[in-house]
């Protein structure tokens, strides 16, 4: 079976952009670690997102935990794992501030999708 | 009114700049590799963690650990692993070229896109050059897409 596209939202520059937090992590082998984990899950296409390694499904996205980040994704249509958000785990309890901003820019991924 | 968005790969040949990543990139993949053809081979043979560690004569909290790339899995648990999985172990050292995965897949065009991204780096950055590139890869990507 073919691979899984990742797409990261917002898009780089914006606020709360994924893709800008991954490029700024440091030390460096801690964002090696997130996007070789990132392209294991786009890999494993045969299984459920919420089989994958180190994914649950939580409320209404996703959520990967990866070394000391977490990041938020949803799936869409056309074998896409879209990125929408991306953490520092602070604790092992998922922080209520960091899943609302994610399923806040899950909707504006929505929005844009339609506009 | 179309939304352009960059995909791993793009952010992968951003980070792939700096030679920090890429040593680091070389450490962690073999885990990675390793955790994608498990997960495969069990998946295809239909077992689970706890019935895959019941074979290899370990725990299913190792087997969890090794697939989620948190374990340094010893050479001798590999082995058993994979006889589990009725399959062999097959190591290859390989003297490393970088973006060796790119050749050995065939890929030319990602080989010729990089050798340009280096040509890039020792030149002066042009951010408005990159931009443009940036942004017909992403095109690409979305045309395929559909």
């Amino acid at each position: 079976m073919t691979r899984w596209t990742v797409i990261f939202f917002p898009p780089a520059g914006e606020n709360h952009s994924p893709e800008d937090f991954i490029d700024r992590i440091q030390p460096v082998a801690e964002a090696a670690r997130i996007m070789q984990h990132l392209n294991a899950i786009s890999k494993l296409s045969e299984l459920r997102p919420h089989e994958r390694p180190g994914v649950k499904r939580f409320k209404k996205i996703y959520q990967l935990t990866c070394g000391n980040h977490r990041l938020y994704f949803d799936i869409d249509e056309g074998r896409l794992i879209v990125v929408l958000y991306a953490c520092r785990k602070r604790s092992n309890e998922t922080k209520k501030k960091d899943l609302d901003q994610a399923l806040r820019n899950l909707a504006n991924y929505y929005r844009s999708k339609q506009s | 009114m179309s939304i352009t968005l960059n995909t791993l790969e793009d952010l992968e040949r951003r980070l792939r700049r700096n030679p920090e990543y890429r040593k680091q990139q070389r450490l962690i993949k073999p885990y990675y590799d390793l955790v994608v053809q498990i997960i495969k081979r069990r998946s295809e043979l239909k077992l689970s963690q706890k019935e895959l560690a019941e074979r290899a004569e370990t725990y299913q909290s190792r087997v969890s650990k090794i697939e989620s790339a948190e374990h340094d899995i010893r050479l001798s648990t590999l082995t058993r692993i994979a006889e589990a999985l009725e399959a062999e172990v097959v190591i290859k050292l390989v003297p490393f070229v970088e973006d060796y995965q790119y050749r050995e897949a065939g890929n030319y065009m990602k080989v010729f896109e990089d050798c340009l991204e280096r040509i890039d780096d020792n030149n002066s950055y042009d951010s408005s050059e990159q931009g443009k590139t940036e942004s017909y890869r992403l095109q690409t990507v979305q045309a395929n897409q559909k």
